[in-house]
């Protein structure tokens, strides 16, 4: 049975253009070489100039690796670390150990164990071991770190700051304390840097772009909805943490071969707070805003610092303006936030059109391959098999003395619909929340199948075979419509064999969507975002389906699509449908099956004539006649 | 797309024009053969501001001093360039080094701030450019530079065995009891003023260390109460805001003994702690005497420069830019080698606060004078100059 939902839509939707729709990879591809060319065309010819300028540029080109590593984590997951600068520190003098001879080490660092005395690596081997290093230590740090949010984890990572910076100075054997660590070879030149900055830039868009930087991002636009689509969140920001936290390991061991000398203070709350300005000013959640921003500012701090000691503009004697870069730094930011929050690229990559289909794969069109619609299954349609079904059985809720349910009981069987109605306050969100793990319940207990799955996370119990939608719809609507629909397909990890995007595109085929496969999720007409909240819901291949309100804010006419659009699911998918809405038109001409609950208690059950009639449901609704 | 092509591009244009600009800064100029040009590579931000820019202040008055009076030895104008500012970092000390650099400078006075000094000062030495540290007074800093750097002001060890001396010829003590910190090699001082005092045949009696901003000196009190007498003095070279936490501390407990600190004790908060500064003893570079030199520079200085007339930088810089020019008038050349050989011939030199010698010191560590200080009624009352015989100085390490 091959049902095509495109052909029941509305018909101006429809377009004989093939959806012009790049891979993943090949876009990535293209903006990576692009900001490399930037980076290299812009800095290469300076630093033949002289020392001077070679140093800056390369110190430049440092500062774009760590603040790349930075947006590896804050930019794919929203969260803004203050503490990354630990690791840049830590990459400094791991790798001035690592590297600096004997005979020097000797002289300030006495105490230093033999083995450390004795090795004096080049800078390569260093740099390796400074990455094994750091991304260890970012696993010990992220474990705790992934598992906080917002301002929590904010100050756990400016926590991180700290205690690195008094670990540093503590740790006075390894790294001569508050005194300068000196005499570590000056190697780095402007073209190794700019190879671990094309190193930095690929692993970041390798990373935004990997079905791992997917999730984080739909994390960082909803948490709760990413977690009902199975994405393990804490994960993706361990992941994402410990990448990070190489990058800036690196970024500080090169650091530390380009100065040669540095204290702990040089990677403490003023490097922070650099770092921080220019991927704000870039935008944080772009790596080219990461890459662009941080040139422009630090340009802008080199023009200021050359100019702060005084000038002679137009014969005009400037005097000295010490403290105007720091001020300016301070300005930008506020300036920038005020004139455009998301930063100068917001989220979106730097891309040129003659440079799109530089990557062999990128000419490999995805289009080509919707004609394989994908294989669905209906093993689960009218089975007969009487453990499978979704069961809530007796389940209580108590919100501090408010009791919300009482011993709920309600099971949707495979390729069923079932509508779950009631009053306001009835409690029908409540079930819906305590079944899909966003709320725990009181007593009682749930099940998928033959599997218990009460107090589950919401990620394993989406995972378990349920999907759902919400009541005020949760899009990843800083995301595409495609990609709203990969993280689902991502999580669920089972494509046919297929890519992600290919997979993805198929779903929206199915729900007509493919032409606004590049739009955002948030920009496209509310009926459609309602919609593709299903497609996504879908996409994770669930064996039930949650539908909370999916009619709210509907038309007739709308409504009447959604209607044979659910029926079409039901169908095709043969998934079973427990659907809450107010619209009970749409439920009696929908649902197989109807329970209705008040006041936390199911007070009918039945088919939708019979629940109609029913007595205990017209009071519950139109009250009695005595009120 | 097009929208973010063109952004892109004026972006790409306007980082051009702004390199462009910042090249422009890092040209060589021309330099007139008969002038001696000093870089200035000092923190005007920063922790290190307090001390560069009262140094950089008087580097100047002094060097207008003597343009005003044709230059050095009436033929070697002073030409100062300001480099760009340090900001108490090691990275962007560097950088304004290269600038300086780039910029044909015969000389480079580097920040107090050590890491940054030893950071930029490498990159002198392999450019073989003279150096001097300015108010540093870490000995290794040109140790670990190299012998392209020489120290301008006292150096830690001269400080700690000047006053050690000082404690046990003038003031007869025989115990001490010493307070470090090893968060900064700066507050490592009391380990040379006691390796000078037993050698005069002093005792330390006990050692205690602190923590920066530590606040709490219970331990260090308890420490000093379980003596079995209390030591004539104790020794520290903490500064603010340690010191007056822990001078408090020690009075409040009735522990009596005489307080002695180091320059960074010189600073009008320490005067203003009332009774319980009473008797604490200070070195420093100034020479608070009427009718001294020093009184009758500060006077013309505090004409230019009232903000930094108390700052003891202000004469360790107008004394480096006097040494420096005394060089330059021995070597009869501007030329780095010759003007670095001057300067480690240099023996008694005259300063206006007393005699410099360079002249068989390893390192390129001078001796010379450290001007001893008492707390009475809150100021600072001129005590002694002291300046140790080479073989009583301690060892820097």
């Amino acid at each position: 049975m091959t049902i095509n939902i495109n052909k029941q839509k509305d018909s101006r939707r429809i377009r004989d253009k093939k959806p012009d729709i790049g891979t993943r990879v090949g876009e990535s591809f293209n903006s990576a070489l692009l900001l490399l060319f930037t980076v290299a065309i812009l800095t290469v010819p300076l630093s033949f100039i002289g020392a001077t300028v070679n140093r800056i540029i390369i110190l430049i080109i440092i500062n774009i690796i760590a603040v790349v590593g930075i947006s590896i984590f804050s930019g794919n997951s929203g969260i803004l670390t203050i503490g990354h600068v630990a690791f840049y520190g830590i990459g400094a003098y791991v790798s001035g150990l690592l590297t600096t001879s004997p005979d020097i080490k000797m002289e300030f660092l006495p105490n230093l164990p033999e083995f450390l005395m004795n090795l004096n690596l080049s800078l390569l081997p260093a740099i390796i071991i400074v990455g094994i290093i750091s991304a260890f230590l970012g696993l010990l740090t992220g474990l705790p770190i992934s598992r906080l949010r917002n301002t929590s984890a904010i100050i756990a990572t400016f926590s991180l700051l700290v205690i690195s910076h008094y670990s540093l100075i503590g740790a006075k054997d390894f790294t001569n304390g508050n005194k300068s660590f000196y005499g570590v070879d000056q190697v780095v030149d402007v073209w190794t840097a700019l190879g671990f900055l094309a190193l930095a830039i690929g692993i970041a868009f390798l990373f935004k772009q990997s079905s791992a930087g997917l999730q984080l991002r739909a994390f960082r636009d909803d948490e709760i909805a990413a977690k009902s689509m199975g994405v393990k969140v804490n994960r993706r920001l361990l992941e994402s943490w410990i990448i990070s936290a190489t990058v800036m390991g690196v970024a500080g061991a090169l650091f530390a071969h380009t100065v040669g000398a540095f204290a702990p203070r040089a990677f403490y709350f003023l490097k922070t707070f650099e770092l921080i300005a220019m991927l704000i000013v870039g935008g944080i959640q772009s790596i080219s805003g990461a890459v662009c921003g941080t040139i422009l500012i630090a340009v802008l701090l080199e023009i200021v610092r050359n100019i702060e000691n005084g000038f002679v503009l137009f014969g005009l004697e400037v005097p000295p303006l010490w403290g105007l870069t720091q001020f300016c730094l301070s300005g930008i930011i506020l300036l920038v936030l005020y004139l455009r929050p998301s930063g100068l690229f917001g989220n979106t990559e730097i891309t040129l059109p003659f440079t799109k289909n530089l990557w062999p794969l990128s000419k490999k069109k995805v289009y080509e391959t919707i004609s394989m619609a994908p294989v669905f299954k209906k093993d689960n349609i009218g089975s007969g098999d009487m453990g499978k079904c979704l069961r809530a059985d007796a389940v209580t809720k108590n919100f501090s003395g408010l009791q919300a349910l009482n011993k709920v009981s309600i099971e949707v069987q495979p390729g069923e619909v079932v509508g779950l109605v009631g009053p306001n306050g009835a409690g029908k969100t409540t079930l819906i929340n305590i079944v899909t793990g966003s709320l725990v319940l009181t007593d009682g207990r749930i099940f998928i199948d033959d599997k218990e799955i009460t107090s589950w996370s919401m990620q394993s119990i989406a995972l378990a075979g349920l999907g759902r939608t919400f009541q005020n719809i949760r899009l990843f609507k800083e995301l595409t419509v495609r990609e709203n629909i990969m993280v689902s397909v991502s999580a669920n990890k089972d494509h046919s064999g297929l890519s992600l995007e290919k997979t993805a595109t198929n779903w929206l085929v199915e729900f007509n969507l493919q032409e606004y496969a590049h739009r955002l999720a948030g920009t496209i007409p509310y009926g459609y975002q309602r919609e593709l909240e299903i497609a996504r819901a879908l996409a994770l291949r669930p064996r039930y389906l949650l539908l909370d309100e999916p009619a709210a804010g509907m038309n007739r006419a709308e409504s009447e699509n959604l209607l044979k659009l659910l029926k079409d699911i039901r169908t095709r998918y043969g998934v079973g449908i427990l659907i809450v809405d107010h619209d009970l038109h749409l439920i009696m001409k929908l649902c197989d099956r109807v329970v209705v609950i008040n006041k936390g208690e199911v007070i009918a059950s039945g088919k939708p004539d019979e629940i109609q009639k029913a007595p205990q449901v017209i009071e519950a609704y139109l009250g009695t006649d005595q009120e | 797309m097009k929208r973010t092509l063109i952004f892109s591009l004026s972006v790409v244009v306007f980082l051009m024009m702004s390199a462009g600009l910042v090249l422009a800064g890092g040209e060589k100029e021309k330099v007139a053969e008969e002038e001696f040009v000093i870089g200035m590579a000092h923190s005007h931000t920063g922790w290190a501001a307090a001390f560069d820019v009262a140094f950089t202040c008087a580097v100047k008055y002094a060097a207008d001093e003597i343009n005003a009076n044709g230059g050095i030895a009436g033929k070697y104008p002073v030409r100062l360039i300001t480099g760009r500012d340090c900001a108490s970092i090691a990275a962007e000390a560097v950088k304004s080094v290269d600038a300086l650099l780039a910029k044909d400078v015969d000389m480079i006075a580097l920040t107090c701030d050590s890491s940054g000094a030893i950071a930029a000062g490498r990159h002198g030495q392999e450019q073989g450019i003279l150096m001097i540290t300015s108010t540093g007074s870490q000995p290794m800093t040109p140790i670990r530079v190299g012998d392209w750097m020489y120290a301008s002001n006292f150096t830690d060890n001269l400080m700690g065995s000047a006053i050690a001396i000082y404690a046990r010829e003038e003031l007869k003590i025989d115990t001490a009891f010493t307070l470090i910190s090893y968060d900064d090699a700066y507050t490592e001082l009391p380990k040379y003023f006691a390796e000078t005092f037993e050698k005069k045949g002093g005792k330390i009696v006990g050692e205690a260390t602190y923590n920066f901003e530590q606040v709490d000196f219970g331990s260090v009190v308890s420490q000093i109460k379980q003596l079995p007498e209390e030591p004539d003095a104790i020794m520290t070279a903490a500064f603010e805001p340690d010191f007056p936490a822990f001078l408090r501390q020690i009075r409040a407990a009735g522990i009596k003994s005489r307080v002695i600190g180091a320059d960074a004790l010189d600073t009008p908060t320490v005067y203003s702690l009332g009774p319980v500064a009473e008797g604490v003893l200070l070195c420093t570079n100034r020479v608070p005497v009427p009718g001294s030199e020093y009184e009758k520079i500060m006077k013309g200085y505090a004409e230019e420069y009232p903000e930094h007339v108390e700052n003891a930088a202000s004469i360790v810089g107008y004394i480096a830019m006097y040494l420096m020019a005394a060089a330059v008038e021995k070597a009869d050349s501007t030329e780095p080698e010759k003007v670095r050989a001057a300067l480690d011939s240099l023996e008694n030199w005259q300063g206006p606060t007393g005699p410099i010698t360079f002249k068989g010191m390893k390192n390129r560590l001078p001796i010379m004078p450290v001007h001893i200080l008492e707390v009475v009624n809150g100021k600072g009352v001129y005590r002694k100059m002291v300046i140790p015989n080479k073989e009583d100085i301690a060892e820097p390490y």
